[in-house]
């Protein structure tokens, strides 16, 4: 259970990473990355996204 | 157990850490980048010139940004590119100038990794530990100190400081975490996205120019800014909002509205983004052991120069909290009296002010007319542009009364809202 990111779409802001209130997001080489074990899927991330490249 | 943590190591939370250490703290620096010179997320980039801007003047010499009233420097030696006018801009391209007569610059762009990394180079002399590549997720303060909770690569911990720093930006999810966004209204979430051009037509590489009305394709303005990359790149600020993303208005800017000819031949070179939290200012920006500085207690931004000054205090206050004095009290005072918006009803009279989505196309058209007899004061401040604005519009109020009165009352209503005695 994760959230998905689209990697083309992610612009690396990392606004998402500032919603994630269980540390299942994390910024690799630039773009942003979830960790399947952490997601709740709460979608506050998605909410946030800029450049829409979140989905559930 | 540490010092002082110090959360994100963007302006505020590297001048803080370089200040505490420099007083001989034990401080370690949490960021969720491997790099922090690497900027992804959109900002201006830019330093406000204006004499008293947030009370201070800085200047830019010797390799340094001066801060005189604050009584500090920072190493900076980077490129300078001055900004010397800035313009609002009406659907049928009427102007409203802001200029210094003598032609001193208004903004001066910077490189903002450069800055960063100089001040990351100062911290590590300083014997400051850094943590990169490592999210600060949650946190809880005690009398004893404040833990916070973090992930690298997927692995979890926990870290103890006696004092934190909460300087991750605009969204801080620490600030949320101690509870210390309690008491502050969520205005709106701005969505914005910063596209870098190559190839743009008619660009005036000195200027700011912000481009209003719907005849633009955008609710908001559409900014075109300076970069340092040359006179034919040029940055282009498209801001808008979950349900009128930007990516669409964009496409509608460069193809659709009056400036799509600007964009025929333009390559698209990069583009940042960021959304932003605008919650009211966190008027008392401490809570036991922690103390929230920069854009993550601001009304929005404090810019790149307020986030320097924060760090700075924000430093100096840690130490004295550490030795049994009220430094955060000290800090909060500081900050209470150099922010504009932390001024009363700061935010009723922006909005008394504000030019869109408040006015039509063709009154737009009609008010910016009304001031090109005049160059108004050099200023890119975005509390004083409007004043200046509607001090020049309103030198016309007889006329706009006599010529369009329905638009006379309607200034009039929205000003109310600004509480000075404009009328």
């Amino acid at each position: 259970m994760a959230m998905s990111i689209d990697k083309d779409l992610c612009l690396g802001c990392s606004c998402c990473i500032d919603a994630c209130i269980t540390g299942a997001l994390e910024l690799i080489d630039d773009k942003a990355a979830v960790s399947e074990e952490d997601c709740t899927e709460c979608k506050s991330c998605m909410e946030l996204c800029p450049a829409h490249a979140i989905s559930d | 157990m540490y010092e002082v943590a110090v959360i994100g190591a963007g302006p505020a939370g590297l001048m803080a850490a370089r200040t505490a250490a420099g007083q001989g703290l034990k401080v370690v620096v949490i960021e969720k980048r491997r790099d922090v010179s690497r900027i992804t997320r959109a900002c201006w980039q830019h330093f406000i010139m204006d004499d008293g801007y947030e009370n201070e003047c800085i200047q830019l010499r010797d390799g340094k940004i001066i801060f005189l009233r604050n009584g500090f420097e920072v190493a900076y030696n980077g490129p300078a590119f001055h900004i010397t006018d800035k313009y609002f801009i009406s659907p049928r391209k009427h102007q409203v100038h802001f200029a210094h007569k003598d032609g001193r610059p208004i903004g001066v762009k910077f490189d903002k990794g450069i800055l960063l990394r100089g001040l990351r180079e100062s911290c590590e002399r300083l014997g400051v530990e850094f943590r990169n590549g490592t999210v600060a997720y949650d946190a809880a303060d005690s009398a004893q100190g404040v833990t916070v909770n973090l992930t690298c690569r997927g692995a979890k911990s926990t870290l103890r400081a006696r004092k934190a720093i909460i300087a991750d930006g605009a969204n801080s999810r620490i600030a949320d975490a101690l509870g210390m966004n309690k008491g502050r209204t969520l205005f709106a979430i701005a969505h914005s996205i910063i596209y870098t051009l190559e190839g743009v037509k008619d660009y005036e590489r000195t200027a700011t120019k912000f481009y209003m009305g719907l005849a633009y394709q955008s609710k908001a303005s559409v900014v075109i800014l300076p970069t340092l990359d040359g006179d034919h790149v040029a940055d282009m600020l498209i801001m808008g909002n979950r349900n009128d993303p930007p990516e669409r208005i964009y496409h509608n800017v460069t193809t659709k509205g009056l400036l799509a000819p600007m964009f025929e031949q333009a390559k698209l070179v990069k583009r940042t983004g960021c959304a932003l939290k605008a919650f009211t200012s966190m008027m008392v920006p401490f809570q036991g052991n922690a103390l929230a500085i920069g854009d993550a207690a601001a009304y929005v931004e404090v810019e790149n120069q307020g986030a320097l000054m924060c760090g700075y205090h924000a430093g100096k206050a840690v130490v004295k909290e550490l030795t049994g004095e009220k430094g955060f009290e000290g800090y909060t005072r500081w900050w209470q009296k150099s922010f504009e918006f932390n001024g009363p009803e700061a935010l009723r009279v922006a909005q008394g002010y504000a030019l869109v989505p408040t006015y039509r196309d063709d009154e737009l058209d009609y008010l910016f007319a009304l001031t090109e007899d005049e160059v108004l004061e050099g200023t890119i401040s975005q509390y004083k542009s409007p004043r200046l604005l509607w001090d020049s519009i309103l030198r016309h109020k007889e006329k706009i009364a006599r010529e369009r009165p329905e638009l006379y009352e309607k200034i009039k209503r929205n000003h109310e809202m600004t509480l000075k005695g404009t009328f």
